[in-house]
This record gives C-alpha cells, sequence and structure tokens, in this order.
C-alpha cells in the first residue's frame, strides 16, 4: 500500500466507489489511505497484532474488490467496517481455537456476559436468533447516543478510554453508560423469557 | 478459545440491523473528527499529574531524610495468578497504549455464570430442584488444560532489596528467569498449569534477597500456596433410548460416558430420570458410569401423558459453578394408547382403503369393523385380514369405518372405539337410468373433439329423464345447468348439462334423491343431445379442475363387446366341437385398448396359468366374492395386490385351452362365497348388507 500523504485531500467516498466500479485499481490504494488506518484500528481491538491487522486490511480490499460492484454501499466507511470486522473475528477465532487469546474483544465480550448467558440445553443457533431478535428491539428503543457507545463497545470492541475520549466524557462517565445499558438489556432479555 | 457464551454473544451481536450500525458509524465519522480538532491532551489532567509527581518527590526526600539508615527486611504477602497480557508493542497511534486493568497483573478469574433456571417447571428446574446446587470448593483460580499463566510474588520490599531468587513447588527460580515486568516488589513468572484436569497447587517456599555482601530470607507471611483448578471441556456424555414400553410403563437403556473422570473426582452421581411438564421428575434411577445400561424399567406412569425421559449428570466441572446436575441426552414418549383409523379414507368404486394410525406397541387392535348408514355392521375384519387395510364389494351406500382396540389401564383390560366419518360409495348406482355414452378418459373422440373427456357421459335409454344423486352430500354450488353436491369427506358430485334443477343451494341429498333432468346446457357437449356430463372430483388428488378422477362406473373388464355371455345352458363350443354350460363371460377387447380391468375391487389372491384358466387372477372382496379373470395375455398384477374398480389387471390373451379357436378375450368368472358359480355382470358384482 502506499505510504499516506498528509497533505493529500482524500476523495470523495462516491469517486471511490465510482473507481471500484470501473475496475480501477487505484480504488484499492484511495480506500487504504483514506480508511486504512480506522480499518486497522478496528483490527487491532480484536487481534491486537499489528500485522494480522494489516493482513485483513487487504483482505478487506480484496472483498470490496470483489462485491462493489454489483453491490454499491450508501455508507462506505459501514461497508468497510463491517467486512474488516468479520475478517477481523474470523481470524481471531482461528488463532484462538486451541487457547484463550486475550482481546479486547474478549474483553467486552466478558462483559456481556452479565446480560447475555443462553440456557445450556437451548440450542446455539437457535439462543442466537432469539437473543438478536432482543438485541434490536433494545436498540431501537435507546436514544442515539446510548446506541453509540454500545455499538462502539461491543460491535467494534472500542476501548471504554477511546469512547470517553470520542464523546469528550470522562470514563467513569461511559462505563456507568455501558453498566446502565447492559442493566436494561438484561431486563429485556429476562422480559422476552431469554434466561440470564 | 471462545466459551459459549462468547460466542452466542459474538454472533448475536454480529447480527444487529445494518441501519444501527451505520447510524453509529456516522457517529463516529463526527467524533473522530471533533477528537482530531480536541485534541488528546486534556488541561486539566496534565496539571494534575504534574501536581501529584511533585508531591511523590517531596514525600520521597522527606522519606530519605526520617528514615536514613533504617533498613525494613523484604516481607512476602502472597501470590496471584493471572492470564497472560497481550502484545503492546506498535499501537495505533489513535490509541493508548496501556493495556486495561483486567490482563496485566491482576487477579483475573475467566468468569463462567451459573444457569439461573427458569422458575417455572422446566426440565433444568426440576433437576436443579431434585438434585441441587452446591457451591463445592471455590477455589482460587481456574485454568483450561495447557494453559499459560503469570504467577505474581508480592513481596513488601519498601528498600528496594533485590530479590535473587526463590523456590516455588521445589523448584529454584533466580533472577534471570524472571519475567520481563518484574520489580523488587512484584516477581512474575510464566508458567503452564499442564493438561491434566486436576487442581495445580503453586507453593512458594523461600525467597532469597540481598543485603551488602549478605543473602537474607525474606520474611514470609502471605499465603503461601495458591490452587488452580484446571478445567476441561471433556465434559461427561451420555446417551438414552427408549427400548419399549407399555401403558405404565418404560423400559429405557442409557449410557454415561466421562473420560475425564468429573463425576467421580467430585463425589458426583449419574441418573436416569422420567419427567412430566406438570410434576416435574416423576421418576428416577441411579446408574453406574461407563458401561451401557440396558432394560432400565420406570413404573408407574398414566397412559395417555406426554413424557420426558433424561440422563443426568450431577458432577462438578472444575469451572467455578460448583456441582450441579446437567441433563446429558433425553428423549421424548408418548403413552398415548389409542388406535385411530387415518382420516384420508380412499373411496373407489366398491373398494374403500384406509390406514391405521397410531398402532402401537400399547395396545391391543381386536376389529375393524364398516358400519353402514343404520349403524349395522356390514362386515369385520380381524387378524390378519386387517393387512389388507380396505374393504372391497361394498354396495352403493353411505358407511363409516369403526376400529376396536383393548389395552391395560393398570387395572383392567379397557376396550375402546374410534370411528370415521361417513363416507360414500357409489358403486354400481347409476345416476340416470340408462347407459353411458362415453366414458373417462385422457384422449377421445369426444363428440367430434379429440381430447380428455374427465367425466362419464349418460343418456336415458326410457321415459326417465331424470338424474338422480349417487351421493349422500350437500348442494354446494348452482350455475349454468351444473349443481355440485359435496360430501362429509370433501368428494365433490358434479352433474352437468342438466336441464331442469330441482335442488337449492344448501340442500342435504341422499342416494337417489332427485338433483334435476337431463339437458343440453353443457355447451362443449351439445351436440350430444340430452345427456348428463357426470364428473366426481376427489379432494386428495391434484388441484382445481384436474381433481376430476374416474368415477368407475365399470360393468365390463374390457372396453369391448361380449363375445360369449353367461349361460347355465349349453352352448355351443367350437374348439371343443360341443355343447357345454359357459359359467362366464368371454369379452372382447376394442382396437385401441387390449386392457382388461378389474369390474370390482378386492385383494388379488392367485395369479397362475393352468390348462383349465389359461393365464389367470383371482380378485377376492371382503365379503368372500371371486372373480377370476382368464385367458389372460399379459399380467400386471401380484398376490397380495389390493386392486379398485377399474384398475388394470392385464392385457387380453388367448391362453385358455377350452376357447383356443375363439378370438382373444377374457373370460370372466365370479363365484360366491359358498363356491358357487354366478352371473358376473348380473349377480356379482356390488355386494353388502343393504
Amino acid at each position: 500500500m502506499q505510504a499516506v500523504d498528509k497533505k493529500k485531500v482524500p476523495l470523495s467516498d462516491e469517486s471511490i466507489i465510482k473507481m471500484y466500479f470501473d475496475r480501477d485499481e487505484k480504488a484499492i490504494s484511495e480506500t487504504d489511505s483514506k480508511y486504512g488506518r480506522y480499518l486497522k484500528t478496528i483490527g487491532y481491538n480484536i487481534l491486537h497484532d499489528t500485522w494480522d491487522s494489516e493482513e485483513c486490511a487487504n483482505d478487506t480490499y480484496y472483498s470490496t474488490w470483489n462485491r462493489i460492484p454489483p453491490e454499491k454501499p450508501s455508507i462506505f466507511q459501514a461497508f468497510l467496517s463491517k467486512i474488516m470486522r468479520d475478517i477481523s473475528i474470523s481470524k481471531y477465532r482461528k488463532k484462538s481455537a486451541s487457547r484463550r487469546v486475550p482481546s479486547e474483544l474478549i474483553v467486552s465480550l466478558e462483559e456481556l456476559g452479565d446480560c447475555i448467558v443462553a440456557d445450556a440445553s437451548v440450542e446455539e443457533d437457535y439462543a442466537i436468533k432469539q437473543i438478536t431478535e432482543v438485541l434490536n428491539s433494545f436498540l431501537a428503543e435507546i436514544g442515539k447516543r446510548e446506541r453509540f457507545v454500545f455499538i462502539s463497545r461491543y460491535y467494534y470492541c472500542d476501548r471504554v478510554k477511546y469512547i470517553a475520549e470520542m464523546l469528550g466524557v470522562s470514563e467513569k462517565t461511559v462505563y456507568r453508560d455501558l453498566e446502565r445499558l447492559r442493566g436494561r438489556l438484561r431486563g429485556k432479555l429476562s422480559k422476552e423469557g431469554i434466561e440470564v | 478459545m471462545m466459551k459459549r457464551s462468547e460466542r452466542i454473544s459474538l454472533d448475536s451481536i454480529s447480527g444487529i440491523d445494518e441501519k444501527y450500525i451505520n447510524e453509529a458509524t456516522e457517529e463516529r465519522i463526527k467524533y473522530i473528527m471533533l477528537l482530531k480538532k480536541r485534541g488528546f491532551f486534556y488541561y486539566h489532567k496534565g496539571i494534575t499529574a504534574i501536581a501529584a509527581c511533585f508531591a511523590l518527590l517531596i514525600t520521597s526526600v522527606f522519606a530519605v531524610i526520617m528514615f536514613a539508615g533504617k533498613k525494613e527486611v523484604p516481607v512476602y504477602t502472597g501470590m496471584t495468578v493471572a492470564s497472560i497480557p497481550s502484545d503492546t508493542a506498535e499501537m495505533p497511534e489513535s490509541l493508548n497504549a496501556t493495556l486495561t486493568a483486567s490482563t496485566v497483573n491482576s487477579n483475573v478469574k475467566f468468569v463462567y455464570k451459573p444457569v439461573v433456571i427458569n422458575a417455572e417447571k422446566s426440565l433444568n428446574a426440576a433437576i436443579k430442584e431434585r438434585y441441587g446446587f452446591t457451591e463445592g470448593v471455590v477455589y482460587d483460580y481456574y485454568a483450561k488444560p495447557g494453559e499459560e499463566i503469570l504467577i505474581t510474588v508480592h513481596i513488601d520490599n519498601p528498600d528496594n532489596f533485590e530479590i535473587l531468587s526463590f523456590t516455588l513447588n521445589g523448584e529454584k527460580y533466580s533472577s534471570y528467569m524472571f519475567e520481563e515486568g518484574s520489580d523488587m516488589e512484584h516477581i512474575v513468572l510464566r508458567t503452564n498449569v499442564g493438561t491434566a484436569q486436576n487442581i495445580v497447587s503453586y507453593t512458594i517456599d523461600a525467597i532469597k534477597y540481598v543485603d551488602g555482601k549478605d543473602i537474607k530470607d525474606v520474611k514470609m507471611e502471605g499465603e503461601q500456596t495458591v490452587n488452580v483448578a484446571v478445567g476441561t471441556t471433556r465434559t461427561p456424555k451420555g446417551v438414552v433410548n427408549i427400548k419399549s414400553y407399555s401403558y405404565n410403563s418404560i423400559v429405557l437403556n442409557a449410557q454415561v460416558e466421562d473420560v475425564a473422570g468429573l463425576i467421580e473426582k467430585s463425589g458426583g452421581s449419574a441418573y436416569v430420570i422420567v419427567y412430566d411438564r406438570k410434576n416435574g421428575i416423576v421418576a428416577d434411577k441411579k446408574i453406574s458410569v461407563g458401561e451401557p445400561q440396558n432394560g432400565i424399567l420406570i413404573e408407574g406412569l398414566v397412559g395417555g401423558k406426554e413424557y420426558k425421559c433424561a440422563v443426568v449428570a450431577v458432577y462438578d466441572a472444575l469451572d467455578s459453578n460448583g456441582k450441579y446436575g446437567r441433563v446429558l441426552s433425553q428423549k421424548d414418549i408418548s403413552l398415548d394408547p389409542e388406535i385411530f383409523v387415518d382420516t384420508n379414507i380412499n373411496v373407489q368404486g366398491d373398494t374403500v382403503r384406509f390406514d391405521l394410525a397410531r398402532y402401537n406397541s400399547i395396545s391391543e387392535l381386536e376389529k375393524v369393523e364398516l358400519i353402514d348408514e343404520r349403524g349395522n355392521v356390514v362386515f369385520t375384519l380381524t387378524g390378519e385380514d386387517v393387512s389388507a387395510l380396505s374393504f372391497s364389494g361394498m354396495k352403493a351406500g353411505v358407511y363409516s369405518i369403526r376400529v376396536t382396540y383393548k389395552f391395560d389401564n393398570g387395572t383392567y383390560t379397557e376396550r375402546k372405539s374410534n370411528t370415521t366419518p361417513a363416507f360414500n360409495c357409489i358403486a354400481g348406482i347409476l345416476p340416470v337410468d340408462g347407459e353411458v355414452i362415453l366414458g373417462y378418459s385422457d384422449f377421445t373422440d369426444v363428440y367430434g373433439t379429440i381430447t380428455a373427456h374427465y367425466a362419464i357421459d349418460f343418456k336415458p335409454t326410457g321415459e326417465d329423464k331424470r338424474v338422480y344423486s349417487v351421493s349422500k352430500g350437500t348442494v354446494t354450488s348452482i350455475r349454468d345447468g351444473r349443481v355440485e353436491v359435496t360430501d362429509s369427506l370433501g368428494y365433490i358430485y358434479c352433474y352437468d348439462s342438466l336441464g331442469e334443477v330441482r335442488v337449492a343451494f344448501g340442500d342435504n341429498v341422499s342416494m337417489g334423491t332427485v338433483i334435476g333432468t337431463v339437458g343440453t346446457s353443457f355447451e362443449h357437449e351439445s351436440s350430444a343431445g340430452e345427456h348428463l356430463h357426470f364428473s366426481l372430483r376427489d379432494p386428495n388428488y391434484g388441484s382445481g379442475s384436474n381433481r376430476a378422477i374416474d368415477p368407475k362406473f365399470y360393468t365390463a373388464p374390457t372396453a369391448g363387446e361380449i363375445l360369449t355371455p353367461y349361460s347355465e345352458a349349453p352352448i355351443y363350443n367350437a374348439t371343443t366341437d360341443d355343447y357345454r354350460v359357459h359359467l362366464a363371460v368371454d369379452y372382447l377387447p376394442s382396437v385401441r385398448d387390449k386392457g382388461v380391468y378389474a369390474i370390482a375391487g378386492g385383494r388379488i389372491v392367485e395369479v397362475g396359468d393352468n390348462s383349465t384358466n389359461g393365464k389367470y387372477v383371482i380378485i377376492q372382496n371382503t365379503f368372500g366374492y371371486k372373480y377370476c379373470y382368464c385367458s389372460l395375455g399379459e399380467i400386471l398384477v401380484s398376490v397380495g395386490d389390493v386392486v379398485v374398480t377399474g384398475d388394470k389387471l392385464g392385457t387380453v390373451g388367448n391362453t385358455i385351452p377350452l376357447e383356443a379357436s375363439a378370438d382373444a378375450h377374457v373370460h370372466l368368472v365370479a363365484e360366491a362365497p359358498d363356491g358357487k358359480a354366478i352371473n358376473p355382470i348380473t349377480e356379482a358384482v356390488v355386494v353388502g348388507d343393504a
């Protein structure tokens, strides 16, 4: 990938997407230039390894090249983030197949262990389906800022400190928000009959 | 390695609706832009940090002045265990390089939450109630087999003496073996817990430090042993199968395997249980672990109830959740004793076919009866005869089928019966006093047009132009010279090309009720003159207008003419050149169709080839009447087959030696149950208790 030129103004998302449609290979370098660092942050949260994050970012560009066209993402950054996250999690799963590998991902999942625990006798796929439905319903009920905090922590695995810095508040505030959200989610899951 | 709960959480989070992810991502873009403008450095935090450092410096100087010359012996205060921290090299710029407190040098336990069981009487709730939930021994730390851990030795060492070595589990660890990140108050050692699923103890014996030229012992005040419970994923496995059951008991086979020996190590047990939703666990038996346990009898159950049987193991998995019962395998079982006749009864011609549902090992079938409209038993099937699953040879009428069975209800032998809804048999009953002018066919000349004719056309032969209902049912449609009557099974009898209509929508009709008169209202067949266009739709067959099935108004085994009639008086036989009785009817095939068809339903009881009959097939109906189709060419059925009116049995041949000089034909013989030969057309076709 090309080194980031700090003086260069990044292209708009529409222009970059158009380059994919035109099968212009510069699309990938432009994507890396604009979003590379951001994507590697997502990868690092999960993998805690720079080289692995780099590798996943490259896989993300490859996947993006194959998917656009025919897909035309409405929010390019979200599109890339999702692919990067999926690839990073997949890599993490392989890495941690035989041993427990510490990761911000695991820390955030351990937090969620407060409220998301499915009955051991329930089929995993069925439990996932049930819980996802409740999660989406829960996200619909809470405010935009709360959704942002929840998704940053548990979807993107951002550290609490980073979320606090983005919002311009203290870490304590973010911890408190997360605890409150988990409490509400726990209540909702219980109400829906999902054993917690 | 991810825990089950983590996998579930991760996959659930991954399933979050895209719109929320998009919204959050857009917010991130905004916040990141703000962050770049704001910068990482908060002025007020910097001031606090500087002030704290200054205060520390002052305090240190003061301490040096106050305590110069007086040194304290280091004191061991205890050990802690932690997981291996992540790699902190080359962090991205936008993130702080410090790991959170949950990893490095902290007392981390793997968090396993015990399953909180729903208070409703779920199977798990019942198990908890029965086998309890004990905390068991709570260990200091928990790890997985093969896990690398960090042990931190904590020493109160205000004078910062150099720690030379310590002995752990009898092994000496010198300073060069201390992990990176160790200091003189926190010595970190990396070790592997091993692969045995066990309690691993780490005991620190002695710690040495350097004081000038002397090597001295650190004072030991803290707990010197920590225990790490090394758990396993090789939890017990089990299987349970139902070997047999009666009205009030079940016999089970079960097996529990426990390769890691968790049940034994934690003083637990394995059980086979029977559970019902209302009462919880109604029976249980302790079983041993390892070998298959067969023939486990559980008695005292109630017939007609739904149960679950399961194999349960009670043990401590050394995962911090304590000892409790877990279901290893379960199966559902219903002790419902009833036998039903399947409601998809199929009526064709003079034959009704049925199925016996829920014919199970609890109940014993006694008999299956054909009941007429007045409730009289027309015929009874018992024993082996039931396997025909049909009554053939019914006379036109309304019938039902009743099945009677017996079972042991725990006190006495109880008898019960189930009866099907009533159904019509229309065999032998014609809707018009006349003859068939055009039959049911996929491909024929329909009054000048070659097409399919999924109906039968009748023309009156005498003065009576009336059209009669062939079945019991309700008038469900009247439209343009067409009346539809639907019976209780959903069969639709359609009378088309009517002149007059003499019924109204919703009328209940019986066999013989006058529907109307023949006419010419069916425009596709107006050239046929006054006639009835009759079709029968079967609710079980096809859809829409394609549901018209063959009503099976057959009275002849071939499509051709009669060659030689039935005669009890001797008639001339050209083959034998003499006069002899002809207790049969000979039919020629038609030009196009050489097929031989059953004139009535029944079971094929004999197929053969001999000098009397040539190639032949014998059909016997439920009532004991026999039809022998002789002089066949090809035979398409086998002994045991159940056929209905109109089924193809084979083709016309010339195989009967005593009629060899005649044209190829089928020689049809009929016999009453007493063995007496009867006229197949006039005496034998449909019988029954009318």
